[in-house]
């Protein structure tokens, strides 16, 4: 697994949108992302918004929306 | 944020980490919903659900046999191992592997042989390769991070605005109504799975990190599948097939804002 800081991961996902700004977050959630999400997770997360903005399909909020079941 | 976050266990870390993914993996099945060509792009998306049902027992079975090398001195593996050989055949839908999907796809007018005969969905084909190595390499409890997807299956309303939208027959959407059903019981299943496993935290890093891929790979084989056609893209579009009239809703749901609850 990589080994970029988690500091970084916190950035990385308020610049990609995933998340709201960084003084927004709870500091228990704060410490989640530290502590619990890899620099990994985040790339993979970063990659799947860049596919969709190129296929130009929006993201979005509601649940209740899932994918199609796999199996 | 998710507010069982703080709830600190591990299948609420879990949830954490992919409720950052769902508005990425919600957006296929939104945007298709949306699309004038639904018709043409449903039977091409049910494909990579083909494949990607097709490879599920097997994957399972896989990390099942590698948890019971290792069971007699790892208790997590114990415990996965035991979890695995109640699920699997809950998951067993037909005696051919995927073939309940292959049974939906035929319901829309598609020949069984023409999407066995399909090259794989090459982002399956990497998810799977993934989680193998993961299996072989670090531990067979990755699994869980793919299963958790189970907890972010279309619901029933969904699945029936998809029938109105696309106007095929109910018998094309064995899978996703049966599915919208089973799942949130396997989901709970499999949450209490994860907090009663003795997890440390690189067991927990390896199942989110299953479970980001799962969804990255999944949502980007049906981006594809939507933009391009995928793999299914050689197919004939099913357009000989009539629009199903009189059976697109049960007749209680009757707007698109009851069926998503709004």
């Amino acid at each position: 697994m990589s080994t970029e800081s988690d500091s970084s991961n916190i950035e990385r996902l308020v610049e990609a949108g995933l998340i709201d700004e960084e003084s927004l977050i709870p500091d228990a959630h704060a410490s989640f992302l530290n502590d619990d999400l890899s620099a990994d997770e985040v790339d993979a997360l970063i990659s799947i918004l860049q596919k969709l903005d190129k296929a130009k399909i929006p993201v979005v909020q509601n649940p209740y929306y899932a994918c199609i079941p796999i199996y | 944020v998710h507010t069982d976050l703080l709830a600190r266990s591990a299948s609420a870390r879990l949830r954490g980490k992919i409720d950052l993914a769902l508005p990425a993996y919600g957006a296929p099945l939104a945007h298709l919903l949306e699309r004038p060509d639904i018709r043409e792009l449903f039977p091409r998306c049910l494909v990579v659900s083909y494949h990607t049902s097709r490879s599920m027992v097997p994957l399972m079975e896989a990390a099942l046999g590698h948890a019971l090398e290792l069971a007699p001195g790892d208790p997590v593996a114990a415990s996965l191992a035991a979890y695995l050989a109640r699920h699997i055949p809950e998951e067993r839908h037909h005696p051919e592997h995927g073939g309940a999907v292959l049974d939906d796809l035929s319901a829309l007018g598609l020949d069984p042989d023409e999407v066995r005969a399909l090259p794989g969905t090459p982002q399956i084909d990497s998810l799977v390769a993934a989680e193998l190595a993961w299996f072989r390499n670090d531990h067979p409890v990755a699994i869980l991070g793919y299963l958790e997807l189970e907890a972010h299956v279309a619901d029933r309303r969904t699945v029936e605005l998809l029938i109105e939208r696309t106007r095929y027959p109910r018998a094309a959407f064995g899978q996703l109504l049966l599915h919208s059903r089973l799942d949130p019981v396997h989901a709970k299943e499999l949450h209490r799975v994860l907090d009663a496993l003795p997890l440390e935290e690189w067991h927990e890093r390896l199942i989110g990190l299953s479970a980001l891929r799962a969804i990255t790979l999944i949502t980007d084989a049906f981006v594809d599948a939507i933009v391009d056609g995928g793999v299914a893209a050689p197919l004939t579009p099913p357009t000989a097939l009539a629009p199903a009239q009189g059976e697109l809703t049960s007749g209680v749901i009757t707007t698109d804002q009851q069926l998503l609850g709004l």
